[in-house]
């Protein structure tokens, strides 16, 4: 009789996981689908890190003094501009994926807090656009309730190539949250499921969106500004030209942004992270001489204001939140338990907006489920957290000395890892010297970050030419 | 006497403005002459006025009209009428692309050939063709009603919801789940009126049309038709 034990061991590359995927596809016969975001790690804004005010920097007084957040979107031709009192924005999301209560509550906490929303697919929803008083409509591949009417009441329109969780394909809208209502307003056989589209009807690459750029400033009298919204992807190329095309804002989203429905292997497996697509971003503006005339606004991941600060820093004029405000709202707090366990989820680890089935009524059609909830609530949850992460912002701004938060630069960060330093052209902490990419940013840095990466650039004969090894230089 | 406005010597901003200015005024006719292909020409209208391009039009001419009445005398660039909600467009000779893309009312009429994806995610009211359509035309339509009186190239109705294509010609092949159905005497009925309405009624006996629509099978996933699927998700 053999005496060995038996041996329980998971394999890393066929792991539970990697069954379970199996088992479900084999079950379903098609790719996964579900909502919220990657559940992947990505390289993010948690490796980097201020680098506060001490001696060499006078500090502002972190609880006291002055600190400007307003911020200014739409400048290049606009004639009104967005005028945002905090540097983030409400991403779109569109009713119907939402429910009605999501988005009214979204809408009046923008409005107390003096910032801007934003649709989504399937038209404007006018409760929403009662509760906005800043509302971005935006035009997207499928026109789903597209109206012109409604066009003229936006105060900003935002053109959508596409999304960071799924940049290159359009969005799902599975067959149980087709209401009729919501069928009636995109035009739909109620309880299809809905593939929308991911390129235009009208146009097509862009040479085309020159033309379509200057049809919707027709429509609307020039008067109000126009986005592009870009998942993150070639960055550079797709800065240059949403630029040239005639562009006032860009709206850049990382591979870490949110969707309602979306194959799961796009989320984990397409796109760009939001840290490195801001860099990307800010480096093409500046080389075709437009920073600071097309503003950029980052979303994908963005999870407090830490994420906001650090993106400002590295070239963001705003960003935009949307997993973050569902989160707000209630999204995965542990409220009627039995029903994530229903779904086969549970509190904090729920992607299930797919279903249709939201246990806290926000990514839902069902009446019942809807009720759950409340909008004032939600509105003042939302709002909250808008503030605290005003606040976050303004605190490091001031540490590192700034009176406005657009002030923050990216001398104000090191990096903590080798890769985030190579992507962001930001020095390592503890050795002041900035690995790979020096082309990035180089004049947004101060003349001690310039001199290690001109040493970096150098490949070190600059050091060896004085004596001394690279870290000894400044 | 109609207003005519030469788009020689004013931008497209001045002839837009001057539309909409002349229609608050009352003003019931434009001329548009020498538009020589310009983009962007009356978009966004939303008065019930009529406007005659004499001569070619650019694109989305008449786009997001609510309640005019465009007349293109020569051709049209891509998307004339896109995202319309009412009001008409008739091009008297050839038009681009996406013609009549996502309309959700309103008429589009061509007498002489279109593009590819004509009426593509159409929403609603009418799309009318005298000649032949490209590649996949009535892509994703959703509702409305498309004529054509010629031939249709390769994707003809590919992945439509719903909506009716009466097609008088051949089409190359049809798209995914785009089926013939029965011609019912309304139908007959129908076609011979807009087609006289638009003096088209010589292009094509009524007797050729066939009429197209959704299958259905692609509106919910079902794993034992993946023929069908492996090219719709």
């Amino acid at each position: 009789m053999d005496s060995e034990k038996p041996l329980v061991r998971y394999g890393q590359l066929w792991s539970p996981e990697v069954m379970e995927d199996v088992h479900v596809k084999a079950e379903l016969g098609r790719y996964r689908i579900r909502g919220f975001s990657t559940l992947k790690k990505f390289i993010s804004f948690d490796e980097l890190t201020f680098v506060p005010c001490t001696l060499s920097r006078i500090p502002l007084e972190g609880y006291r003094e002055q600190c400007t957040t307003e911020t200014v979107l739409g400048t290049r031709f606009a004639r009104k501009p967005i005028v945002l009192k905090t540097p983030i924005t409400i991403a779109g999301m569109s009713f119907g994926a939402l429910s009605r209560n999501a988005k009214v509550a979204l809408g009046r906490a923008a409005t107390r807090v003096g910032i801007s929303t934003t649709t989504g697919d399937g038209g404007m929803l006018m409760a929403e656009r009662e509760a906005s008083e800043q509302l971005i409509y935006q035009v997207l591949p499928s026109r789903y309730g597209f109206n012109p009417h409604h066009m003229r009441m936006a105060n900003a329109l935002e053109i959508v190539i596409g999304q960071g969780a799924k940049p290159g394909t359009g969005g799902v809208l599975l067959g149980q949250k087709v209401s009729e209502e919501i069928a009636a307003m995109r035009e739909l056989p109620a309880g299809v499921d809905q593939r929308s589209p991911v390129r235009h009807p009208d146009w097509t690459g862009p040479d085309d969106m020159v033309v379509k750029i200057e049809e919707l400033r027709e429509a609307t009298d020039w008067e109000i500004p126009i986005y592009v919204k870009i998942g993150a992807s070639r960055v550079a190329d797709d800065v240059k030209l949403a630029v040239k095309a005639g562009v006032d804002v860009i709206v850049l989203d990382g591979t870490e942004g949110g969707t309602a429905a979306s194959p799961d292997i796009l989320m984990d497996h397409t796109g760009i992270p939001t840290l490195a697509a801001v860099v990307e971003a800010k480096a093409a503006l500046q080389e075709i001489g437009m920073d600071g005339v097309v503003q950029l606004v980052v979303s994908g991941g963005i999870r407090g204001g830490v994420d906001a600060a650090k993106a400002l820093a590295l070239g963001a004029d705003a960003v935009s939140i949307g997993t973050g405000a569902l989160i707000a709202l209630n999204c995965n707090r542990p409220l009627y338990i039995e029903d994530y366990h229903a779904l086969g989820t549970e509190p904090y680890a729920c992607h299930h907006c797919h279903t249709g089935r939201c246990p806290v009524g926000i990514t839902t059609q069902d009446p019942e489920l809807m009720k759950r909830l409340d909008v004032d609530e939600a509105a003042d949850r939302v709002a909250n957290f808008i503030n605290s992460m005003t606040m976050e912002i303004q605190m490091l701004a001031r540490a590192c000395g700034k009176s406005n938060v657009h002030d923050l630069e990216p001398e104000d960060l090191r990096a903590l890892t080798l890769d985030a330093s190579f992507i962001t052209g930001i020095p390592v902490v503890g050795t002041n010297l900035v690995y790979g990419r020096p082309d990035l940013l180089p004049q947004a840095h101060s003349n001690g970050h310039r001199d290690a990466m001109n040493h970096n650039h150098a490949n070190g004969k600059h050091a060896k030419k004085k004596g001394k090894k690279h870290s000894d230089v400044k | 006497m109609p207003v005519t406005l030469d788009c020689a010597t004013l931008t497209t901003r001045e002839i837009n403005t001057s539309i909409k200015r002349l229609a608050l005024e009352g003003e019931s006719e434009i001329h548009l002459i020498n538009p020589e292909a310009r983009h962007n020409l009356g978009v966004a209208v939303f008065d019930p006025i009529k406007i005659v391009v004499e001569g070619t039009a650019g694109y989305f001419c008449g786009s997001m009209n609510d309640g005019a009445t465009f007349h293109i005398l020569g051709n049209s660039g891509w998307s004339a009428g896109e995202c319309m909600l009412s009001g008409e467009i008739v091009v008297e000779r050839n038009a681009a692309s996406g013609t009549g893309a996502s309309i959700r009312g309103g008429t589009v009429v061509v007498k002489g050939h279109v593009g590819a994806r004509t009426g593509v995610a159409q929403k609603g009211g009418l799309i009318v063709v005298g000649g032949d359509t490209g590649y996949m035309t009535g892509f994703m339509m959703q509702r409305g009603t498309m004529i054509i009186c010629g031939n249709a190239a390769e994707g003809l109705g590919d992945s439509m919801y719903a909506g009716t294509i009466y097609l008088g010609g051949e089409p190359t092949q049809l798209g995914n789940d785009a089926v013939i159905q029965e011609m019912s005497d309304e139908d007959t009925r129908f076609l011979s009126e807009t087609l006289e309405k638009y003096g088209l009624r010589h292009k094509r006996a009524i007797s050729d049309f066939k009429k197209i629509g959704s299958g259905g099978r692609l509106h919910n996933f079902s794993k034992a038709d993946f023929e069908l699927w492996r090219v719709a998700m």
